[in-house]
């Protein structure tokens, strides 16, 4: 690849031998962030996908046989309801797993007073309250929990994520900005009797600005595949730790193809950016001078 | 071609350095700029290839009225005029080919265009065996030799020379006046600045003015005729 340079600015100018490497590190922390903040979204997305689809029935526990044929008469309701694909009780050892946590594995667990619960699967687009108004109406103090508080934080969680990969992004690429600017107003300041003799033998503003264009989208260029080397060592270290059989958390945070597109918008902007902000900065210097 | 008058000149809000002048530059017409060292020389040829703008007055180049054009409408008057700096004002980083063909690149021209036309013309000047130089690599001479090329490259209508042997002996001094009249005789309008008095004793009858600033203020000496040849 040939990378586009002035003919007429000296290749190491003052304010721009550092600045691939700055470059490069603001591709690295961009792709980051954007790649943390898809992954994050995407499984909190899927996550909400799969809370939509489930409902947990809860019936209160009673004991003895009523208990027990109150269960059965739920599930032949929800079995038979055109909302529901599938519908199966937790039997005591889910039970002991699910508060396991909070309580450990003590056999006392079985002589708790615990609901019954029954895991929903929903149709596609299932009415789930036709659902609800049934149970509620045939069995009082059957309660229906759809996770909306769990959908809700979720839903919370993804909007701030993309916020936050959002604001990173800006930040990082303010910053970058800021460098470039930096360096354009160093490397002109250095080259001023350059500048000058160009302009005294004719030489236009735009043309003082498409060579520092020139010159600072050749560093840009530079930057990026610096920047890129560190990006593609942790993608493939991710996909390497996550191997052919993810923790389920992590096959959650799995990035797709439309995912990997986005995350290399940082690097194909980071050299226009750098190009045009070079350009803009000298045009305005320029003309001020003027 | 130029016409100048009652123009005064002065930088940011310091006072005049030029007040008052007048003069007429006819297309083709070679003269010499004399005065003492901090008499004006330098800051009237400044205003002439338009590094500074007068600050009154009323200037005419190539029938365009300067303090009437927008800045950026300048450089294509800067084109039409061909400077030769006291100090070379070389681009250490490029090549003699480069620095040479510098009014030509930014004229956005090809350099397969031009780069037979520059290499005539460095050696021309005697400079074709040194195209690949560095000018720290070349003598003062030599550096001066690239400066007059660079300076007629684009074929200029007006062509300024500050101290033009200032930095170079008496020899190659009369070889570099000789190519500054040989291209004054193919049309361009020449106008040299040098406190050198004995290089003025030597070619003034070549001259057809010669004008002393003094303080700030221009004289014209009477016209010079040339010598029968």
């Amino acid at each position: 690849m040939i990378i586009p340079h002035s003919k007429i600015l000296p290749r190491n100018m003052l304010g721009s031998r550092l600045l691939p490497l700055v470059i490069a590190v603001n591709v690295y922390l961009a792709s980051l962030a954007i790649l943390g903040g898809l992954a994050l979204i995407g499984a909190t997305g899927r996550w909400t996908a799969e809370l939509d689809q489930l409902v947990t029935v809860q019936v209160p526990p009673e004991s003895g046989a009523s208990g027990t044929a109150v269960v059965k008469s739920v599930l032949g309701v929800l079995r038979d309801h055109p909302a529901v694909a599938q519908a199966h009780p937790l039997d005591v050892s889910d039970m002991e797993a699910l508060l396991a946590p909070w309580l450990g594995q003590s056999a006392a667990v079985r002589e708790l007073p615990l609901p019954q619960l029954i895991d929903v699967e929903l149709r596609p687009a299932g009415d789930l309250d036709s659902l609800r108004k049934r149970l509620e109406a045939e069995f009082p103090g059957v309660e229906v929990d759809d996770h909306r508080q769990w959908r809700d934080q979720m839903q919370a969680i993804a909007t701030s994520a993309r916020l936050i990969c959002w604001s990173l992004v800006a930040m990082i690429s303010l910053a970058a900005i800021a460098v470039i600017v930096f360096a354009t107003r160093a490397s002109l300041e250095s080259q001023n009797e350059l500048v000058a003799l160009l302009h005294m033998i004719g030489a236009h503003n735009s043309f003082v600005a498409r060579e520092f264009q020139k010159h600072f989208l050749g560093i840009g260029i530079i930057g990026v595949l610096i920047g890129l080397v560190p990006v593609g060592l942790t993608i493939a270290a991710v996909v390497y730790l996550t191997g052919d059989d993810p923790a389920p958390w992590m096959g959650r945070l799995m990035l797709g193809p439309a995912d990997y597109v986005i995350a290399a918008l940082p690097p194909l902007s980071a050299a226009l950016i750098t190009m045009l902000t070079a350009r803009l900065t000298v045009l305005s210097t320029l003309t001020v001078l003027d | 071609m130029i016409r100048v008058k009652n123009v005064g000149l002065q930088y940011a809000d310091g006072p005049e350095v030029l007040s008052n002048i007048n003069f007429t530059l006819a297309a083709g017409s070679f003269h010499f700029l004399t005065g003492r060292c901090g008499a004006g020389k330098s800051s009237l040829l400044r205003m002439l290839y338009l590094g500074h703008r007068p600050s009154r007055g009323y200037m005419e180049m190539f029938g365009k009225d300067i303090l009437q054009l927008e800045a950026s409408e300048l450089p294509e008057i800067r084109r039409r005029v061909g400077v030769i700096f006291q100090d070379f004002r070389l681009v250490s980083h490029l090549t003699v080919f480069e620095n040479v063909a510098l009014p030509l690149a930014i004229e956005g021209r090809a350099e397969q265009d031009y780069a037979r036309n520059v290499e005539e013309l460095l050696n021309w000047v005697g400079l074709g065996d040194k195209l690949h130089h560095y000018p720290e690599l070349l003598s003062g001479g030599e550096q001066q030799q690239v400066a007059i090329a660079r300076a007629v490259v684009a074929s200029p209508q007006l062509l300024l020379a500050d101290e033009p042997t200032g930095s170079v002996d008496a020899e190659i001094g009369e070889r570099l006046l000789g190519l500054l009249m040989e291209l004054n005789r193919q049309g361009a309008t020449l106008l040299i600045a040098t406190h050198d008095m004995g290089l003025l004793e030597r070619h003034r009858h070549h001259a057809g003015e010669l004008h002393l600033v003094d303080g700030g203020h221009l004289r014209q000496l009477p016209p010079v005729r040339a010598k029968a040849s």
